[in-house]
């Protein structure tokens, strides 16, 4: 199953980076969302002491975002397309898309979430004081757990031609919110300090969450696809 | 359909008693607490009905859950109308819930909201993922509605439980009730609290009904226009 899945996973980034649609519009987006913090806190004269407490919630609110968008395009484009009858065609196992698009999604979403932090860097003249590398490894493990619960979601609001934009942050926001989000922004707030030891309560957490959204998603993605 | 229409009165009957008895004894049977530290001792009345609400949420969500994986498991359209109703009347009581919180709140803490507080945080996001189940459910054209929204009340009910888990990360400020080491509530306010309990238990149960009835006719007045040709 996982070869198929990477195949998937393969040709997905492949047309991706034929049109760069949605990895342009993503990094865009969360370029835009950037300045607006700037702004937001522009008249706060904000120095690196009060930027401190800021940092995560900044990063977390942009990936969450900046993802969202991505999560969206994901399936709505096969099934636009009908491209998803033709991969549901395929003689394997439905979870093998899942996985493959997992694959695809993360690859992509780590792309624009390691920009965000360049960009945040860069506009607010941020100093890590060498803490860069633990702040990148909650980076990797909550953008992970980000991937696998929001792949499933944006699976299930494809299905809604009204109103398909608004319910993927509908439906994903308050389940991410206290399993993926909270532990995130609090494990970066610990990295920040420098020690990512500290931290090690709040990656458990993340992890114990990918592991059951993988459980979930693996039980119930042959019923998000389902005709 | 007869028994059927007898349990409805039998459910109703019980549950007006129940309520009844339920307000006798919040408003007048149980004691004021006169701990001294507690700000604001007769607010605490309020506690009988705000647990028994947020338990009939609980319980609710609960059955949503369970007629969740039914249909997904044998795809029948009774399991989905049962959790589609339950989802409803869940979000009801869960309101009362974090409207009755707030109120308490304000009296004895000062302040309506504290997201320190675990219980009230999760409360609060379980009653969002249920708002989104509903909203899900409206924004789905198609027959795959029922089965999208079974996935999702599975989602949605697995990760509350186990975001106490996370919770640990924070300290809880809800006062705990029902197990402490400090000694628990006294005998009256544990039989106002039951008689709380048990008169929303049936009220939910009664409303739960009367929705479903209304799914079943609903259904069937659309059957019926398919019948004679009509939208």
């Amino acid at each position: 199953m996982m070869g198929q899945a990477l195949t998937i996973a393969k040709k997905d980034i492949k047309t991706e980076f034929r049109t760069k649609e949605m990895i342009f519009s993503m990094f865009i987006f969360s370029l835009f969302i950037m300045v607006a913090f700037y702004f937001a806190f522009y008249f706060y004269s904000i120095g690196q002491e009060k930027l401190e407490p800021l940092v995560p919630p900044i990063l977390w609110i942009t990936f969450c975002f900046a993802g969202m968008f991505g999560l969206h395009t994901s399936f709505s484009k096969e099934k636009d397309r009908g491209s998803l009858d033709g991969l549901m065609l395929c003689p394997m196992d439905r979870s093998a898309i899942y996985f493959g698009k997992i694959i695809s999604n993360y690859f992509l979403i780590l792309l624009v979430d390691i920009s965000s932090v360049i960009f945040f860097t860069m506009f607010f003249s941020y100093d890590y004081n060498g803490n860069i590398i633990p702040v990148l490894i909650v980076v990797l493990l909550g953008t992970f757990s980000f991937v696998i619960s929001g792949t499933l979601v944006s699976g299930i609001a494809v299905n809604s031609r009204s109103i398909r934009g608004v319910l993927i942050p509908i439906l994903l926001i308050p389940v991410i919110l206290l399993t993926v989000l909270m532990p995130s922004i609090n494990a970066t707030s610990k990295a920040l300090e420098g020690n990512i030891l500290d931290a090690i309560p709040e990656l458990r957490i993340l992890g114990m969450f990918a592991v059951i959204y993988i459980a979930l998603a693996y039980l119930l993605f042959d019923f998000v696809l389902e005709e | 359909m007869k028994f059927d229409k007898k349990m409805d009165t039998m459910v109703l009957v019980l549950a007006l008693v129940f309520v009844l008895l339920a307000i006798y004894m919040a408003l007048i049977y149980t004691p004021v607490v006169d701990d001294p530290g507690w700000n604001a001792p007769k607010a605490q009345k309020i506690f009988y009905f705000h647990v028994s609400a947020a338990w009939v949420s609980f319980l609710a969500f609960g059955v949503v859950f369970i007629m969740s994986i039914l249909y997904l498991a044998k795809g029948l359209k009774k399991w989905d109308d049962l959790a589609f109703a339950s989802a409803e009347v869940g979000v009801v009581f869960c309101t009362l819930a974090i409207v009755t919180g707030p109120i308490w709140g304000s009296a004895e803490w000062g302040v309506y909201w504290r997201w320190e507080d675990t219980k009230l945080t999760i409360t609060f996001v379980l009653w969002l993922i249920f708002v989104a189940y509903l909203v899900l459910r409206g924004g789905v054209e198609s027959e795959d509605k029922s089965r999208l929204a079974a996935i999702f009340g599975i989602i949605g009910f697995v990760c509350v439980p186990l975001s106490f888990v996370s919770s640990r990360i924070w300290q809880s400020m809800h006062p705990n009730v029902v197990a402490t080491s400090e000694g628990s509530m006294s005998a009256e306010t544990g039989m106002g609290l039951l008689a709380g309990v048990v008169a929303f238990t049936f009220l939910y149960l009664f409303i739960l009904k009367k929705r479903l009835n209304i799914i079943e006719m609903t259904s069937k007045i659309e059957d019926l226009k398919e019948k004679i040709g009509g939208l």
